[in-house]
């Protein structure tokens, strides 16, 4: 084996062993909330659909509308 | 954004959520779509189709399940929540054409419910919150952003969860 084999066979190894023994961490995203359930959950959702009322809402439902598949319907009748 | 790849059917995934729970969601979600409908003005056109809201509650929860595994964790982030829920409901498609219509209104009824989920996770409790009359150009260049991204754009949770929360982090930077 040449000794630039060797020396990747070596490094490898060590890396494995590293893994083996725990050393090498896992990242994670530990960002964890409270659960959203029960009371909690139906005040989200009951806010949710309150702020239906909202002027960003209506903007949300009435901006931008995209007819450009039903003027072709109507070019093609 | 697999879902249920090592299971047969999805009974152990309701087990491990509680009946109640997916119970509650479901129902939540349901009522939130008809709500969304109805304020858009899709009534007559358009249902929430209960099924297919369930598959969108099913594959949700089987990502979150893995997630909450993965970084052993016992409760998500609503960001987390509602990106994922986002993901399934444009993937799935929920809000359903009942019959062919002419009417003047755009048929990306999913995309839109899906852009005020998002706005809505933003500012969850803050329905006084509004736009200046001079920037309102720029609320509506943003959500053309939101829609064009959700219309034609890979849509992956993660990307939706990285912009909720850079929005809050937006909202706290002070000038």
């Amino acid at each position: 084996m040449t000794e630039r084999k060797r020396y990747d066979h070596d490094r490898i190894d060590a890396l494995i062993r590293e893994v083996a023994s725990g050393e090498q961490e896992r990242d994670t995203l530990p960002n964890s909330s409270y659960r959203l359930e029960k009371e909690a959950q139906a005040m989200y959702f009951s806010n949710m659909r309150r702020n239906l009322q909202s002027r960003i809402a209506a903007t949300i439902v009435r901006c931008n509308s995209d007819l450009s598949e039903l003027k072709v319907m109507e070019a093609l009748k | 954004m697999e879902s249920g790849a090592n299971e047969k059917d999805y009974k152990a995934l309701l087990e491990k959520v509680g009946i109640k729970q997916f119970r509650e969601r479901l129902s939540e979600l349901i009522k939130s779509a008809e709500s969304f409908i109805s304020s858009a003005g899709y009534e007559k056109d358009v249902q929430c189709n209960e099924r297919i809201m369930l598959s969108v509650v099913l594959d949700y929860y089987a990502d979150i399940e893995r997630l909450k595994e993965f970084h052993k964790i016992k409760n998500v982030r609503t960001e987390k929540i509602f990106a994922y829920l986002i993901a399934w409901i444009l993937r799935r498609k929920p809000l359903q054409f009942i019959h062919y219509t002419e009417t003047e209104k755009d048929i990306y009824v999913n995309e839109r419910f899906a852009v005020y989920i998002l706005i809505n996770e933003c500012m969850p409790f803050d329905s006084g919150k509004y736009v200046a009359p001079g920037d309102e150009n720029k609320l509506d260049a943003y959500i053309d952003l939101l829609l064009y991204y959700f219309k034609y754009r890979e849509c992956n949770p993660q990307a939706i969860e990285l912009a909720i929360e850079s929005f809050k982090m937006g909202m706290l930077v002070k000038g």
